[in-house]
């Protein structure tokens, strides 16, 4: 609203991204507005140092896997439209959004899949899971402790025995626990 | 010959007129300290024109509303709440908590506390200046033409006025300051001061087209006390000190600044500081308990804050200015975002460069409200008793009470905020060894607390690590202290106390 490159935001790329991603008009307009204030040197893409210089996602234990999902394919640079196509997976859901849309619960629990895989093989080993814990505790809790937190995890959720999460057991395990509102941003108009 | 005498006489003319008009609409009410009324009739004529300029915008349907985005719900302050039920502080890890930890990061992402602190409010409609312009020049020819001859007159007459205005004021400051630099001490010197300052920095504050209300005057700051401020701009002291003359803190430049600082201690006495002093937190403590302890020097004039924020807010106090045994004086500015921005992005504009702005824009307009002296308590730790003042004065100001430290403007959070947070899920996820004694079930009862303890160790959290900021200098990104820094940021360094430390931990004895 108030910052000269507000200008640059094109109506018909506001159109497209309102297609891409359900927001509203207005509501792109504000978070382009948030969008420059993150980026400090106005280069009309963010880096993670921008991410990062927020405080309350610092001292968050998850800070850099959160960081991590709005990079996709090893760019180093995030513009405002895949900016809004990670925040699109945050809009609430009901039973008549569609399955391929971004805010379905399918693609909400594909979000925290890849929070766990971090290599990206479309499964979770125990490895992964241990590598998530420690992120979460750090070295609050024994690695003998977390360990066997991550073998009863596994367990629980390994249906078919090969020690590794597929994408199916854990959409199963994620279905039962109202994942949908869990990961819905109130978002207001 | 005879044009250019005669030019020369038109121009005579012309300098006689106007430093006539000068004396008459600026220096002698400034003097005499009424005012005519021209600045306030400026200011009604100024809202009436954006309250039209609102409905129009409003009519074609181009306003945009002013709230949140979002409404923040997984707060990084609140993991306790991730425990199941009351009894069992302890939780079983399941895969889905992980969402909990995301949604806060996103939320973040999308709206924090910190960030919009250090950029310029945004207002809901438009103000008719080219620098909060969004495309509403382009929706209404009556509004593009109003636009445009704001310019012409901000640009090309209020400008030019301002400045010559500024010139003289510096001058007059300069002359009327060097006569009393000339006398030794006395009453009357002293009395003389008091007028020099207030008279000097009326004239200033009528360069700026500054209007400034004053409220509850008679909780004016008195001399033997500290005066402590929610800080803007570099302004504020001009603002303040148009009602009285205030000891300013800070750090004696060379050169040209510094030639003039040092005339102007010498009327008047302010602390001021060698640059290796200034590091030294008990030296800069004492100096001022020395100031305040004599009665016949001006009150001191502090920020707290340690740095400028855009009035929106009043971001953390650091607690050196209130561990001093003295009175506290607590006054709120609020500074009226329609008619021009006051607030110094440093990191965006020099010096120079914001006074420029502030030039150009439409006026200064400012409210001052004078709030009760304040002394700390018996049992009340320094800490606290910042936070009571704050609190205060963001009441009274209409600002949000933040918690967060303004030095992240240019510093990154500690790290040893990220530790909490894992102690805390530490704490949470950790079991009961074989024998079934829990080692960790007596510490932390704290998810058990009601919430209004929850908050106030949230507090002391989050001011006790980021005051105790022992390594030094406030590390800015290209390391060094900016121009705003004030000495009040040492005040803020500190070794963590044991008495914090205790709280911090919430370590209930078994």
């Amino acid at each position: 609203m108030g910052s000269k490159t507000s200008l640059h935001l094109q109506e018909d790329e506001i159109q497209r991204i309102h297609e891409e991603t359900g927001f509203s008009h207005n509501q792109i307009i504000r978070l382009f507005s948030r969008f420059t204030c993150l980026d400090k040197e106005q280069n009309g893409f963010l880096t993670r140092d921008d991410f990062l210089r927020i405080p309350e996602l610092a001292i968050n234990p998850l800070a850099e896997r959160i960081v991590d999902s709005f990079f996709k394919n090893g760019h180093e640079h995030v513009n405002f439209r895949t900016f809004m196509n990670t925040l699109a997976h945050f809009r609430p859901c009901n039973s008549k959004t569609p399955d391929d849309a971004p805010n379905s619960v399918s693609n909400k629990i594909k979000f925290i899949f890849s929070i766990y895989d971090y290599d990206r093989d479309n499964t979770i080993l125990k490895d992964e899971l241990l590598q998530v814990l420690e992120l979460l505790v750090g070295a609050n809790i024994s690695k003998e402790q977390l360990s066997h937190i991550a073998e009863r995890t596994l367990l629980e959720c390994d249906t078919n025995n090969d020690r590794q999460i597929t994408f199916e057991e854990f959409k199963n395990e994620m279905i039962k626990s109202e994942i949908d509102s869990k990961m819905s941003v109130r978002f207001l108009d | 010959m005879e044009d250019l005498a005669v030019t020369f006489e038109i121009l005579c003319k012309a300098t006689f007129i106007f430093s006539f008009l000068l004396l008459l609409l600026v220096v002698g009410p400034a003097c005499l300290g009424i005012e005519i009324g021209i600045r306030k009739g400026y200011i009604r004529l100024l809202m009436r024109l954006f309250q039209w300029g609102t409905r129009r915008l409003q009519k074609e349907g181009e306003m945009l509303t002013s709230e949140d985005i979002i409404e923040k719900e997984n707060s990084i302050n609140r993991l306790g709440s991730l425990s199941d039920c009351v009894n069992e502080p302890h939780k079983k890890f399941k895969l889905p908590d992980v969402s909990y930890l995301v949604k806060s990061g996103i939320e973040a992402v999308i709206d924090d506390e910190v960030t919009k602190r250090f950029r310029a409010e945004e207002l809901p409609s438009w103000n008719l200046l080219t620098r909060t312009d969004f495309h509403y020049r382009f929706i209404s020819v009556r509004l593009s033409i109003l636009w445009l001859v704001g310019v012409l007159l901000r640009y090309c007459i209020l400008f030019p006025l301002r400045l010559v205005i500024t010139v003289f004021a510096l001058s007059w400051i300069l002359c009327t300051m060097l006569p009393l630099a000339a006398l030794s001490d006395s009453s009357f010197k002293r009395r003389m001061g008091y007028y020099v300052n207030v008279v000097g920095f009326r004239i200033i504050c009528r360069a700026l087209s500054a209007v400034v209300t004053y409220h509850d005057r008679e909780n004016m700051p008195q001399p033997g006390g500290i005066c402590v401020a929610n800080h803007t701009t570099t302004l504020d002291a001009a603002v303040l000190m148009q009602d009285r003359p205030y000891a300013v803190l800070g750090q004696i430049h060379g050169g040209f600044l510094g030639g003039i600082m040092r005339i102007m201690s010498r009327a008047t006495k302010h602390v001021w500081f060698e640059r290796s002093e200034v590091r030294d937190r008990q030296f800069v403590s004492k100096r001022i308990m020395e100031h305040v302890s004599d009665l016949n020097n001006f009150p001191v004039l502090l920020f707290p804050e340690g740095t400028c924020i855009n009035n929106t807010s009043v971001m953390m106090f650091k607690k050196g200015s209130f561990e001093m045994p003295t009175t506290i004086y607590p006054v709120a500015i609020k500074y009226n975002p329609w008619f021009g921005d006051a607030f110094w992005n440093s990191s965006k504009h020099s010096m120079l460069q914001y006074l420029l702005v502030v030039m150009t824009s439409w006026a200064i307009v400012a409210d001052v409200w004078y709030l009760p002296a304040m002394k700390r308590e018996p049992e009340e730790t320094a800490v606290q008793f910042a936070e009571r003042v704050k609190a205060v004065i963001a009441r009274k100001g209409g600002l949000v009470d933040c918690v967060w430290d303004g030095q992240l403007k240019r510093m990154r959070v500690k790290e040893s905020y990220l530790r909490e947070k894992q102690k805390e899920l530490g704490e949470l996820y950790g079991e009961c060894d074989e024998l079934g004694q829990d080692h960790q079930c007596v510490k932390r009862v704290r998810f058990n607390l009601s919430t209004t303890e929850e908050i106030e160790i949230e507090q002391t959290e989050l001011s006790s690590d980021s005051q105790s900021s022992d390594e030094g200098d406030a590390e800015t990104q290209d390391g060094q202290i900016s121009l705003d820094d004030k000495v009040e940021e040492v005040l803020g360094q500190s070794e963590e106390t044991e008495g914090l430390r205790l709280r911090h931990n919430g370590e209930i004895p078994a």
